[in-house]
């Protein structure tokens, strides 16, 4: 009892921030969001609900995240998966080296590297154009028009974050014994037998993990959108991230933003919920 | 201790010498914090009950009523210090944003009388007579002409493609129609003016005249003489002369083409304000400080040197230097054109400026993009999201 009370201790602080610090606002941000603060208002209030429902910026700004989830989320995945199993690769030479270069994204500031990407693939002026016109190729308007703006931001998210699952797939097979693709090759599979056999069931479970924390990424993208296209041209790549801020701290409309920021909590919580859930055992 | 921004906090700097030395013990300290910081850091200060303010703030004159509205006690009310005395001496529409419920926040700055900064040296070349230009259909038609020899790689106007709507806004101002109505009880967007106003640059988008990108985009392509004009307030005058200084010489000014044969040929948009928190210990001082800067002639006429922003004090507009030819823009008295019309009422801009701005942008970007239908319907739309927004009614 005496040392559990001990450890209590250590841990008041870290509960005294806690809750200070996470609980405090959190309570406080679902009241705002049942509070309509403009000056004639009457306090308690279904306002911020009702206008999310109905408010356009809103289910556009989920058909920008669902695009990039359906799209861009599998297309990283596979790539990350296949630069894992080539990172575990025994033929790879300097595999400390590629490792080291595809997580070294993550590492880049976000700022920094999205304000990168805004020059090389600025329309006029960017490297991407300038070398497809030496090509005398067609030069897009790769953060003007919709469509390119859209592909521009997935390949950023991309190249920032393939690395990333590459790492934590890579992690994944590491886990696998060797031993049962050594019986696999003495029952005679080939290496696409044994990769989809055995590699992708037993990355069932990492594979499951990095979905889920790329679905939660993607709901929240805020930095990305910001800083490349400003969440245009028009709405085209407009986030619920992006509406959350500009409704908080531009419009200072703190009511709407907090029922924003539950809406998207929640739907964030339902794709982890629904994705862990799943069973990760092959039976 | 001064929050402000860009240029404006330059011009306000190089006034703090002179300022310091004629007032012995005083110390000023100008904070140059970027727009959108100096916003955003005044309202968590606001939030938080006046805390970390500076004793001066600048405020954007079309944001500046969100402050007044929701913060009304963390602001000074300036008649304590006697601006009234100092009334007769702005235009009487610059009060209106720094005004509410009788209190004034506020000091006037400067104001945006909007001009059409050109490449002269192009016009020549291409046998276009600025002078010509009267009409938004003269200066189509010369654009074409511009274009057919510049190529269509060369842009007449680049303008933001989402998050901003600064062309159509100031289209629309020119002709005395804003977001809301001039009490700020109603909007007012849905108007044939702007109907108008959309199709017209929908237009130069199809023609080719237009290109997309952001501000610093935007100078890269003057910088490159791929873009031919630039559609601003005299603010932008220092961007131009400090930004491209090899192409002194190139470049003119002349009055907004008119929307129809004879009519308005400016726009007033934006122009700012500077005001006291309530949390200031030295408020006195701030107001010195302030009327220093902003009530005086040789100040005033000091910024618009340094940073070209256009006094909004009356006495200050009627300096010689005004008239007096500049260098940089091929001997062209250019501050004569700029102020030709500068007791021109703006647009009013509300405490709801913010998200009005944020859903016409969009809106307007997406018009453009094709992807909300005609102009009368892209406004109908527009509207009735700021009334979702605002709950004010839509004007009839």
């Amino acid at each position: 009892m005496r040392s559990s009370r001990a450890a209590y201790a250590f841990l008041l602080p870290y509960f005294g921030i806690f809750l200070l610090f996470w609980v405090g606002p959190t309570v406080q941000s679902l009241l705002l969001a049942f509070y309509d603060a403009r000056p004639e208002s009457t306090g308690f209030s279904l306002v911020h609900w009702r206008r999310l429902w109905n408010d356009p910026f809103v289910w556009r700004s989920l058909r920008v995240t669902w695009t990039i989830l359906l799209v861009q989320v599998p297309f990283m995945l596979t790539l990350a998966t296949l630069l894992a199993v080539a990172f575990s690769s025994r033929r790879l030479r300097l595999t400390g080296f590629h490792r080291f270069a595809f997580f070294a994204p993550v590492v880049v500031a976000e700022v920094a590297y999205s304000a990168v990407f805004r020059l090389l693939l600025n329309t006029d002026f960017g490297l991407v154009n300038a070398t497809l016109r030496r090509l005398g190729m067609p030069e897009p308007a790769w953060l003007d028009s919709a469509n390119w703006a859209m592909l521009s931001l997935a390949l950023v998210m991309t190249w920032r974050w393939t690395g990333y699952n590459a790492i934590l797939i890579l992690a994944g097979l590491n886990n696998i014994p060797r031993d049962i693709y050594e019986a696999a090759s003495l029952d005679g599979a080939g290496a696409w037998q044994q990769f989809r056999r055995l590699t992708l069931p037993h990355l069932r479970p990492v594979l499951l993990f990095c979905l889920t924390l790329s679905c939660v990424g993607t709901l929240q993208m805020f930095t990305e959108p910001y800083l490349l296209t400003g969440g245009g041209p028009g709405v085209s790549t407009f986030t619920l991230g992006l509406y959350l801020y500009h409704q908080g701290f531009v419009s200072f409309n703190f009511g709407y933003a907090s029922a924003l920021a539950y809406a998207l909590a929640l739907m964030a919580g339902l794709c982890a919920w629904l994705l862990l859930r799943t069973p990760t055992e092959e039976r | 201790m001064v929050w402000s921004w860009d240029v404006a906090a330059e011009a306000l700097q190089a006034l703090v010498p002179a300022y310091e030395q004629s007032h012995p013990g005083r110390h000023v300290t100008v904070l140059n914090l970027g727009n959108g910081a100096v916003q955003q850091r005044a309202l968590a200060g606001c939030a938080a009950g006046g805390k970390h303010l500076p004793d001066l703030l600048t405020v954007q004159n079309n944001r500046a009523e969100l402050f007044w509205a929701r913060f009304p006690d963390q602001f000074r009310d300036l008649r304590e210090l006697g601006v009234e005395a100092l009334k007769p001496q702005f235009p009487s529409f610059a009060w209106t944003p720094l005004s509410r419920n009788d209190r004034i926040y506020g000091l006037p700055w400067d104001c945006g009388p909007v001009v059409m900064f050109y490449r002269r040296d192009r016009y020549a070349e291409a046998g276009v007579d600025p002078a010509a230009i009267h009409t938004w259909d003269d200066w189509e038609q010369a654009c074409q002409r511009l274009q057919s020899r510049y190529g269509g790689r060369t842009h007449m106007l680049v303008i933001p493609n989402g998050g901003e709507d600064t062309l159509f806004r100031t289209m629309l101002a020119q002709q005395g129609v804003g977001y809301f109505s001039a009490d700020g009880r109603a909007i007012t967007i849905n108007s044939p003016q702007a109907e108008s106003v959309m199709r017209r640059v929908r237009r130069w988008q199809q023609k080719g005249l237009l290109g997309f990108g952001g501000w610093s985009e935007e100078i890269e392509s003057l910088k490159a003489g791929q873009t031919l004009h630039a559609l601003y307030g005299g603010w932008y005058e220092p961007v131009i002369r400090t930004q491209l200084p090899e192409q002194s010489g190139c470049w003119g000014v002349y009055s907004m083409p008119s929307e129809t044969e004879g009519g308005r040929r400016s726009a007033n948009l934006g122009g700012s304000a500077l005001c006291i928190p309530a949390s200031s210990p030295r408020a006195q001082e701030a107001w010195k400080f302030m009327t220093y800067a902003l009530a005086s002639t040789s100040s005033q006429i000091s910024m618009l040197k340094q940073s070209g922003l256009v006094p909004a004090y009356l006495p200050a507009t009627r300096d010689p230097y005004l008239q007096q030819p500049q260098p940089f823009w091929g001997g062209q008295p250019i501050w004569n054109t700029v102020l030709r019309d500068v007791d021109q009422p703006m647009p009013r801009g509300t405490e709801y400026y913010q998200e009005a701005h944020h859903i016409a942008a969009t809106m307007f970007s997406e018009y453009l993009a094709g992807r909300a239908g005609s102009a009368a319907e892209c406004l109908a739309q527009t509207a009735e999201l700021m009334h979702q927004a605002t709950g004010l009614p839509l004007a009839r």
